[in-house]
């Protein structure tokens, strides 16, 4: 499968963060278990090439064995699979009684609607298989989804899936202050998966 | 009643009260047969448990609240030639409308089973154009109580199947920005919940997104017509427009298409839930929208593909802020639908039934008259006691009233009425509300076809203090022990339509 689809998938479009998103105020993280040095771990970063570059740095430094990818490999799920397309698709499949247009197209409706709903409940199923195809391709363990992009006004977030159980380990809002630089914020959720508190 | 019970009760309707200064409650056709069951033993005690629910929770509004028998419903549907079924199309919902001003309609579909008792209750919301359906299954004898159970959880706008603890795995789907999923994710992670993932909904827009909160499953569906014609549309058949090559292929895509999507969407539903479960072991799939004390949510069990808890709109959260919506939302999830003590419901249960006040301010007098023999066969003489005992006893099951002196009210009736079956004059009636005081007076007869060996048990209900009729109603029974099933269904009747008249 094409890269930039795999990383579509799996950053959870890191490119497309809402401008209108609230801030979150207060230093808060659940983390359910340490994710120990050493650890093969998969980071997808939103932010420019000189985050990136900073972020996997710190990462490295502190013992993890670092997959990392190009930024330009990541595009926005918009790019790539947008869901819109289906709404263009599912009408130009011509789904139209030409003999009836108010009828049919009332059919149509439905009948897109539904493909459009099964449509999203089974994009979960494709990410899901894209990260445990980052496991058996690179023997990745985890995927660290981290966002800078907005580091400078306010906040940051990291998120670590483990790919074994699929399940979310550790979550983590990072409200930046005015000291903080990518590679503080980076060693303050490295210090938290490490130290598992 | 207990205290509990009545707090209980005022809990089921909390929500809904708050908008009901003036809900129409209407009960529809109850269509089918299942298990055990006949659509006429629902159509006649579901309205009457309903009924009496509902004036006992919606205490303050009583008076500006309505309760519509299946009886009413059936004669408007049948004024306009609309066929009674257990859904209609939008427009006909729309001709209902008119009719039942706010409130909801509520029909059943006893669905084929071969072993309990299944129903499919659908409520069509006018207040938010919403078509909710559940699917219900009971034993026979206790389906009507469990349908009305099932109606109050809808009209609450939050239904449950099956609660969400901790420890249960959620894929999640929100409408929410990143950092705030982030926030959604630390809290369920806090309660306990473990979270396979949360989506990303920054390619969704509102509108798309709403898509969401529409579903069709096996146990739980809600939908609600967009247009005027989509309903209807829906429902017509496709047809081949003609014999072109093209066309063909167009009208055989489309087939395929509907029959998969729109006949198929709670199978298809169901497979997208198992292969997410295979794949990353989540228990459950929650869709989210936030929008304050708007929000909605549903829950999709994967295992099953069924979605099993719903609510729309958050009224008791602390505030309309996402860690109140949140906790409202995690608490919600693990509240399981209100316990009912269902021998509340039980139409035998002394000092509980539904009753009319009578001219006295007592219960409501109510005369009931031997029915008059026109089988012109000394066979059947019997009968003309053992119906109107038959109908005392059935409606002091259901109703609370007290009986005119049975001898006195025979007098009465042939001094006045002179065993007639027509309709009562009048001044007949008046005359006979005079002798008697009674507030209601019920009489009949009944004719033996010998050809096909049937009784037609005919009767009539007054009230004698408006001078009006309330009921006229008619059956034909087999002269065996299915006579008096069929005196109860006649009593019955005219029970809902004492109770409908004196709501008016």
């Amino acid at each position: 499968m094409n890269i930039r689809i795999l990383f579509s998938l799996v950053g959870f479009s890191l490119l497309v963060l809402s401008s209108t998103s609230c801030r979150s105020t207060q230093d808060r993280y659940v983390i359910r278990e340490t994710i120990p040095k050493g650890s093969s771990v998969a980071i997808l970063v939103e932010g420019g090439n000189d985050i990136k570059n900073a972020v996997f740095m710190e990462f490295m430094k502190s013992g993890y064995a670092v997959k990392a990818f190009n930024a330009t490999d990541f595009y926005a799920v918009d790019d790539t699979l947008d869901v819109k397309d289906l709404k263009k698709n599912a009408f130009v499949t011509n789904l139209f009684d030409p003999k009836n247009p108010q009828r049919s197209v009332a059919v149509a409706e439905k009948v897109f609607e539904n493909i459009y709903k099964l449509h999203i409940y089974n994009f979960e199923n494709m990410k899901a298989e894209m990260l445990q195809n980052l496991q058996k391709k690179l023997g990745i363990k985890y995927v660290l989804v981290l966002s800078f992009a907005n580091w400078d006004s306010g906040y940051s977030w990291g998120r670590v899936i483990k790919i074994d159980n699929m399940e979310v380990v550790y979550v983590h809002n990072y409200p930046t202050a005015r000291g903080d630089t990518y590679q503080t914020v980076a060693n303050r959720m490295i210090e938290v998966m490490q130290k598992g508190k | 009643m207990t205290h509990a019970f009545l707090r209980l009760l005022f809990f089921f309707f909390s929500a809904a009260s708050l908008a009901a200064a003036a809900r129409t409650t209407a009960v529809g056709p109850v269509v089918g047969t299942t298990q055990g069951l006949t659509a006429n033993e629902i159509e006649l005690r579901l309205p009457l448990i309903l009924s009496r629910a509902l004036k006992k929770i919606v205490v303050k509004n009583t008076a500006a609240s309505r309760f519509v028998f299946p009886n009413q419903i059936a004669e408007f549907l049948k004024a306009r030639n609309i066929e009674a079924k257990p859904r209609f199309t939008f427009s006909e919902y729309e001709q209902l409308r008119g009719f039942l001003d706010a409130g909801g309609l509520l029909t059943v579909e006893l669905l084929p089973s071969d072993t309990q008792a299944t129903a499919r209750l659908n409520y069509f919301d006018y207040s938010t154009y919403a078509m909710t359906s559940i699917v219900v299954t009971a034993e026979a004898p206790d389906m009507a109580i469990a349908l009305a159970k099932q109606f109050m959880q809808i009209e609450t706008r939050r239904t449950v199947l099956d609660t969400i603890k901790p420890g249960a795995k959620l894929i999640v789907l929100t409408s929410l920005p990143q950092v705030q999923q982030n926030d959604l994710m630390l809290h369920f992670m806090e309660k306990g919940y473990r979270i396979a993932s949360i989506s990303d909904s920054s390619n969704l827009t509102g509108y798309d997104f709403n898509a969401l909160r529409e579903f069709e499953s096996n146990a739980l569906s809600y939908n609600i017509p967009r247009s005027p014609f989509s309903e209807d549309s829906i429902k017509l058949k496709i047809s081949p427009v003609n014999d072109a090559e093209e066309e063909n292929f167009l009208y055989e895509t489309t087939t395929s298409q509907y029959m998969r999507y729109v006949d198929g969407f709670a199978g298809e539903l169901s497979l997208a839930g198992a292969a997410l479960t295979a794949k990353t072991g989540a228990d459950y799939l929650l869709v989210f929208s936030e929008k304050g004390r708007d929000s909605y949510a549903r829950a999709l069990d994967l295992k099953t593909g069924n979605i099993v808890w719903q609510q729309d709109g958050f009224p008791d959260a602390a505030s309309s802020s996402l860690p109140d919506i949140a906790t409202a939302l995690t608490t919600s999830l693990i509240t399981p639908p209100p316990a009912v003590n269902t021998d509340q419901f039980k139409l035998t249960l002394d000092g509980n039934k539904p009753g009319v006040a009578g001219q006295s301010g007592g219960l409501a007098s109510v005369a009931i008259l031997d029915f008059y023999d026109r089988t012109n066969s000394k066979l059947f003489g019997y009968l003309s006691s053992s119906l109107s005992q038959a109908a005392d006893d059935s409606m002091q099951r259901i109703f609370e009233f007290q009986r005119f002196d049975p001898n006195q009210g025979n007098a009465a009736g042939t001094a006045h009425l002179k065993g007639a079956a027509t309709q009562a004059e009048k001044n007949a009636l008046k005359a006979f509300q005079k002798q008697t005081g009674a507030d209601y007076l019920i009489y009949g007869d009944y004719v033996y076809d010998k050809k096909t060996k049937k009784v037609t048990i005919r009767a009539q209900a007054y009230d004698l203090v408006r001078l009006v009729p309330v009921s006229n109603q008619s059956l034909e029974s087999p002269v065996d022990a299915t006579l008096f099933t069929a005196v109860d269904q006649i009593s019955e009747r005219i029970v809902q339509d004492i109770l409908l008249l004196a709501q008016q």
